[in-house]
């Protein structure tokens, strides 16, 4: 295919001459002779016609008038247009009268309107298959960049299902149950209530964009009150969130995801066991909240929690841009989450 | 029959143990919490079957298995691994699903009730009704040694050739020359040992050497030294 620049030439050349020859024939065919004159008259206009056109798209280029909307591009282009007529008007006239039929020229605004309202029409014709061209090509390349967003999107949701229902949580809690309904029925019970909260919460909560944090806590206090069932001593919790963080807006199941990979690569890896610990607090308008869980992170080593991570980095992203921040370190003998969450006001 | 159950959370191993009375003749005679616990336990207590968990803190359940020097039978027990499950299909191990049930758990215990293999005992060498664990990349089988033509030396690994696979295992030739019944399983030359079984034709060889070919298709030269051994073993 052409190229855009290639296009617009070829475009242009074809057309002006195209426009040269059409009015060159009505000449003809209204009784004018073939001469001399005639041929120099429409080489100039093919000229005139064609520099115009090409200073008009310079400076629509310059000014960056694409950018506009319709209505505000409306009447710079009808300007554009008008000027462009007046300029053709005169240029037509010094050349054409002074040189070629080499008649005195005097300005006459009877004969001048017509001729710059015809050409100012043309303009604007001109104007609008090119603007035309661009708003069609335009328009596929958003809709391309509209439907990419759109596919990362869905994979980012499809992801966030994906490693929200862990079934070997959910499998390992039914089979602690399944003991405790003997050996301790009314935790038998509590748990049930508990497991049926994290399954119904991480159905419901996936749809919404946004929870308060205390609605986020009370699904991990409940996924960590099964896991404590499961490993019983082997596993220490330690809470510390600061009261004033309940009505802060979060991204659903994302503190529970972090919080289950802590477990997965923790305390479910190491057999005396290990602490859970979850601190959140309000800084500079931002939530700052940092798990920290016993064992080591090992950078690309763990598809698993690689999957969690980069789910978790790509939500932040399209929710916050640049405002929300995630890292994960060593930090001693322990692994440490952070996240930053800014404070949400447009929605 | 005797069980040992090895699993790392209490409740599930309450759970499969609360299963088991159901079942009169199987005896539950230890339970451990982790890796390291089972492979001693497991040596030491001899047991007819364990039921093992495959996620396990530290060593999972297939590293328990490949550092046994003594084979129960094993069932297998995961709350969810595609992966470990998808391994078990191509050969027909048995595993259980957390929560477990009951019918299941009768249907494995039948299964292993039904197979007819040689009890183990104490101090005696691997004969031809032993089985051996061999993990290669996501499958695991447990070879029959009687299925067992070739094994092969190759550095510190031993390639176990059967039934057309031959994956490695993280032992020396020299190794496991002395846990083998040197009745079946001889030692050909320095790079082969191989299951007299499963020999085809025997032809002379240079230098009073010989050439085995064996079943599979497979040929094995033995070294002078060892051609007379084997020439004493047949004629006794």
């Amino acid at each position: 295919m052409l190229n855009k620049k290639k296009l617009y030439w070829f475009s242009q050349i074809i057309g002006w001459l195209l426009y040269t020859i059409i009015v060159g024939v009505f000449y003809i065919l209204t009784g004018n002779e073939i001469s001399l004159e005639l041929i120099y008259s429409l080489l100039s206009i093919y000229l005139i016609g064609l520099s115009v056109s090409h200073a008009f798209r310079l400076l629509i280029v310059k000014l960056n008038w694409l950018r506009h909307n319709i209505p505000r591009l409306i009447p710079r282009i009808l300007f554009g247009t008008l000027i462009s007529g007046i300029l053709v008007y005169f240029l037509k006239s010094i050349i054409i009268e002074r040189f070629i039929v080499q008649n005195a020229y005097e300005f006459n605004l009877a004969d001048a309107f017509p001729t710059i309202i015809s050409w100012t029409l043309l303009y604007l014709i001109w104007s609008l298959l090119y603007l035309l061209f661009h708003f069609v090509n335009n328009y596929k390349k958003e809709e391309i960049k509209n439907l990419k967003w759109e596919a990362a999107k869905n994979e980012i949701e499809l992801n966030k299902l994906k490693s929200q229902l862990n079934p070997h949580f959910i499998f390992n809690s039914m089979n602690s149950i399944r003991a405790l309904v003997n050996e301790n029925p009314s935790l038998a019970k509590e748990a049930i209530t508990q497991l049926s909260n994290v399954l119904r919460n991480s159905l419901l909560m996936g749809k919404q964009k946004l929870i308060p944090f205390s609605d986020e806590m009370k699904l991990v206090s409940d996924y960590l009150g099964l896991e404590k069932t499961r490993f019983e001593e082997r596993l220490t919790i330690v809470r510390n969130i600061e009261n004033n963080t309940d009505m802060f807006l979060v991204p659903p199941l994302m503190v529970q995801t972090l919080v289950e990979n802590g477990i997965k690569h923790g305390t479910s890896k190491l057999p005396d066991g290990g602490t859970l610990e979850i601190a959140a607090k309000i800084q500079d308008n931002n939530l700052l909240i940092v798990i920290y869980n016993s064992g080591v992170y090992q950078e690309n080593n763990e598809p698993e929690t690689g999957f969690g991570i980069v789910n978790t980095i790509q939500r932040l992203k399209l929710l916050y841009g640049e405002n929300a921040s995630f890292e994960i370190s060593n930090d001693k003998d322990r692994v440490k989450t952070l996240l930053t969450i800014p404070k949400e006001t447009t929605l | 029959m005797k069980a040992i159950i090895v699993d790392d959370e209490r409740l599930a191993r309450k759970e499969l143990k609360d299963l088991l009375s159901e079942f009169p003749n199987i005896e539950v005679i230890e339970e451990c919490d982790s890796a390291e616990a089972a492979i001693t336990s497991v040596d030491k207590l001899k047991p007819d079957l364990v039921f093992l968990d495959i996620h396990m803190p530290g060593k999972d359940g297939f590293g328990v298995l490949e550092e046994l020097d003594y084979m129960p039978h094993v069932i297998f027990i995961t709350a969810y691994d595609e992966y470990a499950i998808k391994a078990f299909d191509v050969n027909a191990l048995d595993y259980l699903l957390k929560p477990i049930q009951p019918e299941r758990l009768k249907e494995a215990i039948d299964k292993v009730k039904k197979e007819e293999l040689e009890p183990v005992s104490t101090n005696d060498k691997l004969g031809l009704n032993h089985q051996v664990f061999v993990k290669d990349g996501d499958k695991c089988w447990f070879v029959k040694l009687s299925d067992v033509p070739i094994f092969e030396s190759e550095g510190n690994y031993v390639r176990v050739y059967f039934n057309g696979n031959k994956p490695l295992i993280l032992k020396s030739l020299n190794n496991l020359a002395n846990k083998l019944d040197d009745n079946v399983f001889f030692r050909a030359n320095r790079k082969f040992i191989i299951n007299l079984n499963w020999i085809d034709k025997i032809e002379s060889w240079f230098n009073g050497g010989l050439m085995v070919k064996l079943k599979n298709g497979e040929q094995v030269e033995i070294s002078r030294r060892q051609a007379s051994k084997l020439k004493e073993l047949k004629s006794l």
